[in-house]
């Protein structure tokens, strides 16, 4: 039923329109009634809309039929009065003088331009690909002669349109200069539609990209925090190399900026071009190696004035940031060794005490996800440390402790204190060795193995094989990775698990060595054999 | 066929994409460069890998490489595809946390929603994750976020026909 009261809304069968000045407002009331089978168990729930008639004028409206209005449109109206309608009142208008509803849209007199919505449901209405096309070609022509035209009235509403096309799978390149000139524009809302269509129609290897590098040099020294998270958020999303260098600078200005939720934004950023700055020497080294000469000089560079900003983003409070933060720490880390090294001197001690903090932190609302606070900042922070930690004795030793109590003391019996534990168990087995953190890894694995989740047996088994572990813990356990592979061979159940393990099913395989030289079976037996020896 | 550079894990998820399950995409974002052809490729290829699949297998497929996270909700598909490496625990986490956002937006939030209101879903998906990367971890600040720049466009709508208003009473 909500489905369909949905597209009474949706589809602009109902509207709010000002209640124009002397007119006479009908109010209404809702009936709620629960109809039942007749043995009592329940049927439905209806929620019906009715005017108080007694607001009436005789001679004007009396004979209006307010069935009309008792349109199943309960649940509709009852959400939208949170959002759309201040006042919570749903104004109706069925004569154009009078009163309140209204049953058709505006739109359909500006000259052949019809709303967004009903685009789509003229899209959805279509009963075969054909007519699809049809429509989609028609709107295309349409839109194609505004922006000839170049009509700015619609222009936010065509690149709306656009965007729904776009994801239908149609060619929408003639869209592109029309975004472009909506982020040109001063206004909030166009630049909004406009940033979103530039991040939906255009990729970042379209020369078009280029010219809107102007705009957002613009719209990030803008004064409007939106409006520059707006600019951010499209830069983080599909710049392109050359414009990441164009603003690198920018960013790293407002990276240092005072405002938290900016800052978070442009922290984003700022990782996306590190991204990008790997992206790019990937595509020179495969082009030229002469080339690469002159990237591998400007990589390092433009990381390099990140650094010290990411390091001061380690001691935020802020949730948001500091998770931004220790993911581009994390990627700094990857593309510069410099970086690694000054992380490890500065950020060690801070990270592991924040992950002490938020381990050990009441119950927030805010963060909370079944009974575990931020598990996506214990997660980050773990990572982190785990980069921190590899090839290094001296910084594993100090995250030790910390580690053992998240271990030991994080919730398994829901999914986000899982993934934490998935997270931990990765980190003790890539920092430097210390055998009883790695045991008790192991036996996390091991419940894991027990647990009678696929997702959870999926990612313990994963790791059993590319960790290198101590074969004396896994013995410990071997019944149960045994217990697995056979479920897998034979049970149906057990295909299940080795479909879901392996890309090919192998059940007619049996255990015997044949299955080690499959590579399907390959991962499992190498599992296998590490138990056995 | 996809490109090389892709393979040199930049991005923690490469892409989000929400599929209904007849196949219909409804939401898809592209944080790794893919071309328009590729793109429909993809889409083409993980929605006969993924709708196949049986509900009681895991909610994780390894295709071309990667590995793509998926959670049903009614009847759509969330997906994000990730590398090997990452946590996909931790990716059903983001799935579920972004699946809230909408929910409370939209008022339990249904296809239809996200159908005639992509572009909110868009700039919801905007403030949860940018680049591939988590930005916010707590729900009300996203709410706060997205609401404060809806009224900004309300506010820039009532200007707008306040003058537009003005100008018609003058031109009369």
């Amino acid at each position: 039923m909500d489905e369909e009261l949905f597209v009474v809304q949706k589809t602009n069968t109902w509207a709010f329109v000002p209640l124009l000045a002397g007119k006479n407002l009908v109010s209404c009331k809702w009936v709620y009634k629960v109809k039942t089978h007749s043995d009592g168990s329940l049927e439905q729930y209806k929620a019906r809309l009715v005017a108080k008639g007694f607001l009436q004028e005789y001679d004007i409206d009396y004979e209006e039929i307010f069935a009309l209005y008792t349109v199943r449109i309960g649940s509709v109206l009852r959400k939208s009065k949170n959002r759309t309608d201040p006042n919570g009142y749903v104004i109706l208008r069925t004569r154009p003088d009078y009163y309140i509803c209204k049953t058709r849209p505006e739109s359909n007199r500006n000259n052949g331009s019809v709303s967004v919505w009903d685009m789509i449901r003229a899209i959805r209405d279509c009963k075969t690909a054909a007519e699809e096309r049809a429509v989609v070609r028609k709107e295309c022509a349409a839109i194609r002669a505004a922006v000839d035209d170049n009509d700015q009235d619609y222009s936010h509403r065509n690149i709306a349109k656009l965007m729904f096309i776009h994801m239908l799978g149609y060619p929408t390149h003639f869209g592109q200069m029309e975004c472009l000139k909506l982020i040109a524009s001063t206004g909030f809302p166009e630049k909004r539609i406009g940033y979103l269509g530039l991040m939906l129609l255009l990729d970042e290897r379209q020369e078009v990209l280029m010219l809107v590098t102007n705009s957002l040099k613009q719209d990030l020294n803008h004064f409007n925090q939106y409006i520059v998270g707006l600019a951010l958020c499209a830069l983080g999303n599909i710049c392109s190399a050359e414009m990441a260098r164009d603003l690198a600078p920018e960013v790293e200005r407002l990276l240092q900026f005072r405002d938290p939720n900016i800052r978070k934004k442009r922290q984003s950023t700022s990782l996306g071009f590190g991204g990008l700055l790997v992206l790019e020497k990937g595509r020179i080294d495969a082009k030229a190696a002469l080339c690469s000469i002159r990237i591998i000089k400007k990589v390092p560079d433009l990381a390099e004035i990140f650094i010290n900003p990411a390091a001061a983003l380690l001691k935020e409070k802020h949730h948001g940031v500091l998770i931004t933060g220790l993911q581009l720490c994390t990627d700094l880390c990857k593309v510069s060794s410099e970086a690694l090294e000054c992380f490890r001197k500065k950020c060690t001690e801070s990270v592991v005490k924040a992950l002490k903090d938020i381990v050990s932190s009441p119950y927030a609302p805010e963060y909370d996800v079944s009974g575990i606070a931020d598990p996506f900042l214990h997660i980050r922070l773990l990572k982190f440390l785990r980069i921190l930690g590899q090839g290094d004795a001296d910084a594993s030793e100090r995250m030790n402790d910390i580690l053992a109590q998240v271990a030991t003391k994080t919730e398994s019996n829901k999914n986000a204190g899982n993934a934490i534990l998935y997270e931990c168990v990765e980190t003790i087995m890539s920092i430097e060795d210390s055998g009883g953190l790695r045991v008790l890894a192991v036996t996390i694995l091991g419940k894991f193995l027990s647990n009678r989740d696929n997702n959870i047996r999926y990612v313990a088994l994963n790791m059993l094989m590319k960790a290198t572990v101590d074969t004396q813990a896994v013995q410990r356990h071997r019944a149960t990775i045994l217990e697995c592979v056979k479920g897998d061979t034979r049970a149906k159940r057990g295909e299940n698990m080795a479909q879901l393990t392996f890309k090919k099913p192998y059940t007619r395989v049996g255990l015997e060595p044949s299955i080690f030289a499959s590579p399907a079976g390959g991962n499992f037996a190498l599992a296998a054999r590490r138990t056995s020896t | 066929m996809l490109s090389d550079y892709m393979l040199l894990h930049v991005f923690q998820i490469h892409f989000v994409l929400l599929i209904s399950r007849q196949g219909k995409v409804r939401l898809t974002k592209w944080y790794s460069p893919y071309t328009q052809k590729e793109r429909t490729k993809v889409v083409r290829e993980l929605s006969g890998l993924i709708l196949t699949r049986g509900p009681k297998l895991c909610n994780f497929v390894e295709w071309r490489g990667f590995k793509v996270v998926y959670k049903r909700y009614a009847s759509l598909y969330f997906c994000m595809c990730i590398n090997q490496d990452n946590n996909e625990l931790e990716i059903l986490e983001v799935i579920h946390h972004f699946v809230e956002i909408l929910d409370r937006y939209f008022g339990s939030v249904c296809e239809l929603d996200l159908i005639f209101n992509f572009h909110k879903a868009y700039y919801i998906l905007d403030e949860v994750l940018i680049a591939g990367e988590l930005q916010e971890s707590s729900k009300k600040t996203v709410h706060r976020l997205i609401d404060a720049q809806d009224s900004l466009v309300e506010a820039a709508k009532e200007q707008a026909s306040s003058i537009s208003n003005m100008i018609a009473q003058a031109t009369k």
